[in-house]
C-alpha cells in the first residue's frame, strides 16, 4: 500500500518541496488577503452601521420610551369584546360580529387587492420572464443590450413602489390600475434580476446542441434554457406573489386601490378598532397565502428531482 | 467537397490551429487524432463556425463558409450535424423532442418555439429512433437514458438535420467499450448507408484504425500524417502521441 511519504517520494527528485513550498507561499498569501477583506469589511460596516444610527437620531432611550405609548395607542384600537356576547349578532356592542361590521365590504376590498397583487405578478412576471434572457450575461445576444437591460432591471427593482404608486395616483387619478402598474414595475426589476441570476447557472452544452443543430437565438432560449429554469420560474413567480398581496394591501394607504384605502379612512376617523379588524383579515390572508403557496413551490423544486 | 486552406485559429498567444490545409471527398470516414491539446475539437469547431477561424478559408461546393452570416449560417451548422462527447442533449426534454431539434433550422420560429412538428417529421424522428433501438425510450427525458443511449439520440438528432457531413468530438470518450462500439458502429452505418461524411475526433488509435478509412493526425495545430491507417508506422504514432504510446 503506498503511504503519504511514498507519494511525496515518487513525485520526484525533490520530493516535491519545490511545488510544497509555492503552494504553502501561495496560499499564506491567500489567507492574508482574506483576513484584510474581512477585518476591512468588519471595520467599515461597523463605521456605516454607527453613522445610519447618527443620521437616523437612533436613540435606544427615546425608543424604550416609546414603548409605552405604542402599548396606549394598542389599548385604544383594542375593540370592545365581550365573552357572553361574542357569538351576538351586529347590533350588539360587544359581539365580534359588532366589531367586524362591515366584514362583507372589506372582505371584498381584500379580494380586490388579491387580484391587484395576482395582475401586477403576471404582468410584471411576464416582463421580467422576457428581459432575464436578454439580461443573462451568459445567454444575452449582445453585451450591450444585456448590460442595458441590466440596469433597466436594477433602477425598476430599487423603485419603492409605494412612492411609485403615488406617482401614479397623481398622474392617472386614484384606482387600482395605479397600484398594479407600481407594483408590476418593481416585479419586473425583482425578479427579471433574480432569474437572470438563474440563468446564468445553468448548463450551457445544451445551447450548444441546439446552435450547432442550426437553431437561432428564441431556440436556443426555448429548448435548451427553458426547460432547466422553468420549475425555478414558477417557484419565484409564486413567492413574488406573496411578496406582492402584502404590497397591494399597503399601496392602497396612497389611495392606488383595495384595503389599505378603507385602512387610511379608518385611521384618520380614528376608528382604531376598525383598523385593527382590517389589518388582523389582512395578517390572516397573507398567513393563509403563505401556506398554501410554500406547498406549491416545494412541489415544484420537488418535481425537478 | 470540403476544403480547407490554410485554416489558423490563435488563442491569445497559442496556435491552435495552424495552416492546417485539407481536402474531404463527400462520403468519406476520416479519423481525426493528436494529443491533447493538439487542435482536434477547434478544428471541428472551426468547420461549423461554433469557433471562429482567425484566418484562412473553408469552401463547401460554392459556399464560403467564413463569409456565411445569419440563416445562411444556420443553414451550414443544419448540414454539418454536430456530435459532442458529452451529448449536449436537453436533459429536461423528452428524447422525441431533443431528436426533433433537427428540424428547428427548416421551421418557422414561431411554430417550433410550440414545440409543433410535422406528423412526418414525428414520424421520421420515431423511425430514425428505432433504428438504433431507442423508439420505447421516445417519451421519457433524455438525462435518464444511458450515456451509449444519449450519444444515439444525439446521432438520431444530426440525422434529422438532413446533413451532409457529420462532425464527431470525441463521441466515445465518456462511454464504456460496449456503448462505444454502438456508438461508432451507428456511425459507420450512417456513413455506408446515407452517404455522410463523418469527421471524427478519437483518442484511441485502435479504434481510430477499425473504423477509419483515413487518418489525420495532428501535433501542436498542425497536421503531420494524412493517410490510411495501413500508414501509422511506430516512429508515426510515436510522433503523435508521444510518451502516451509508450506508457500504453
Ligand atoms: N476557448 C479557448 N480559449 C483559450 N484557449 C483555448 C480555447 N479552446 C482551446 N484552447 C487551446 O487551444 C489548444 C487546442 O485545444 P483543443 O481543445 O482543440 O485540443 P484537443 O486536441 O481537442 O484536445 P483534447 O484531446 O484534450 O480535447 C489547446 O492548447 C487549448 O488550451
Ligand atoms: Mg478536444
Amino acid at each position: 500500500m503506498a503511504t503519504l511519504s511514498d507519494l511525496v517520494a515518487a513525485s520526484g527528485p525533490d520530493h516535491g518541496r519545490g511545488a510544497i513550498a509555492a503552494f504553502e507561499a501561495d496560499r499564506a498569501s491567500h489567507a492574508r488577503r482574506w483576513w484584510l477583506f474581512f477585518g476591512l469589511g468588519t471595520v467599515l460596516f461597523i463605521v456605516a452601521f454607527s453613522a445610519a444610527a447618527y443620521i437616523a437620531d437612533f436613540d435606544l432611550g427615546r425608543l424604550l420610551l416609546g414603548f409605552p405609548q405604542m402599548a396606549e395607542f394598542l389599548g385604544r384600537s383594542l375593540p370592545h369584546l365581550e365573552w357572553a356576547k361574542l357569538g351576538d349578532a351586529k347590533t350588539v356592542d360587544g359581539s365580534l360580529a359588532y366589531w367586524f361590521y362591515a366584514w362583507p365590504k372589506w372582505l371584498s376590498l381584500l379580494w380586490e387587492s388579491i387580484e391587484m397583487a395576482i395582475l401586477a405578478t403576471a404582468l410584471g412576471g411576464a416582463a421580467a420572464f422576457l428581459l432575464s434572457f436578454v439580461a443573462a450575461r451568459n445567454i444575452g445576444p449582445n453585451r450591450w443590450a444585456s448590460m442595458f437591460v441590466r440596469r433597466l432591471l436594477e433602477f425598476l427593482r430599487t423603485l419603492p413602489d409605494i412612492i411609485v404608486a403615488l406617482v401614479f395616483v397623481q398622474a392617472f387619478g386614484p384606482g387600482a390600475a395605479a397600484g398594479v402598474l407600481a407594483i408590476a414595475l418593481h416585479t419586473t426589476g425583482a425578479l427579471g434580476k433574480l432569474m437572470s441570476e438563474v440563468h446564468e447557472n445553468i448548463d450551457m452544452k445544451p445551447l450548444e446542441g441546439v446552435r450547432a443543430s442550426g437553431g437561432n437565438w428564441f431556440h436556443m432560449i426555448r429548448f435548451g434554457v427553458m426547460p432547466q429554469i422553468m420549475p425555478n420560474f414558477f417557484s419565484y413567480a409564486l413567492l413574488r406573489l406573496e411578496i406582492n398581496i402584502a404590497a397591494a394591501a399597503a399601496v392602497g394607504y396612497v389611495g392606488a386601490g383595495g384595503i389599505g384605502q378603507e385602512l387610511v379612512i379608518a385611521i384618520e376617523n380614528l376608528r382604531f378598532d376598525d383598523a385593527l379588524a382590517i389589518i388582523t383579515m389582512v395578517i390572516a390572508l397573507i398567513f393563509v397565502i403563505d401556506l398554501t403557496s410554500e406547498r406549491i413551490r416545494h412541489s415544484f423544486i420537488g418535481a425537478r428531482r | 467537397m470540403l476544403k480547407l486552406i490554410e485554416l489558423t485559429k490563435v488563442f491569445g498567444t497559442r496556435r491552435a490551429l495552424d495552416s492546417v490545409t485539407l481536402d474531404i471527398a463527400d462520403g468519406e470516414f476520416v479519423g481525426i487524432i493528436g494529443r491533447s491539446g493538439a487542435g482536434k475539437s477547434t478544428l471541428i469547431r472551426s468547420i461549423n463556425r461554433l469557433a471562429e477561424p482567425t484566418s484562412g478559408k473553408i469552401i463547401f461546393g460554392d459556399r464560403n463558409i467564413l463569409a456565411l452570416k445569419g440563416k445562411a449560417l444556420r443553414q451550414w451548422r443544419a448540414d454539418c450535424a454536430m456530435i459532442f462527447q458529452q451529448f449536449n442533449l436537453s436533459g429536461r426534454l423528452d428524447v422525441l423532442t431533443n431528436v426533433l431539434i433537427g428540424r428547428l433550422q427548416k421551421r418557422g420560429t414561431l411554430p417550433s418555439l410550440f414545440k409543433l412538428f410535422s406528423e412526418q417529421e414525428r414520424a421520421a424522428a420515431v423511425a430514425t429512433l428505432a433504428r438504433f433501438d431507442l423508439a420505447d425510450a421516445a417519451l421519457q427525458r433524455a438525462e435518464l437514458l444511458s450515456g451509449g443511449q444519449q450519444q444515439r439520440v444525439a446521432i438520431a438528432r444530426a440525422l434529422m438535420q438532413e446533413p451532409k457531413l457529420i462532425l464527431a468530438d470525441e463521441p466515445i470518450a465518456s462511454l464504456d467499450p460496449q456503448n462505444s462500439e454502438a456508438v461508432m458502429d451507428a456511425l459507420a452505418a450512417v456513413n455506408q448507408s446515407e452517404g455522410i461524411t463523418v469527421l471524427c475526433n478519437l483518442h484511441d488509435l485502435d479504434i481510430a484504425e477499425h473504423y477509419c478509412r483515413r487518418i489525420i493526425g495532428m501535433e501542436k495545430g498542425k497536421v503531420v500524417f494524412d493517410g490510411p491507417p495501413s500508414g501509422l508506422d511506430r516512429a508515426t504514432k510515436q510522433r503523435i502521441y508521444g510518451q502516451d504510446l509508450k506508457a500504453a
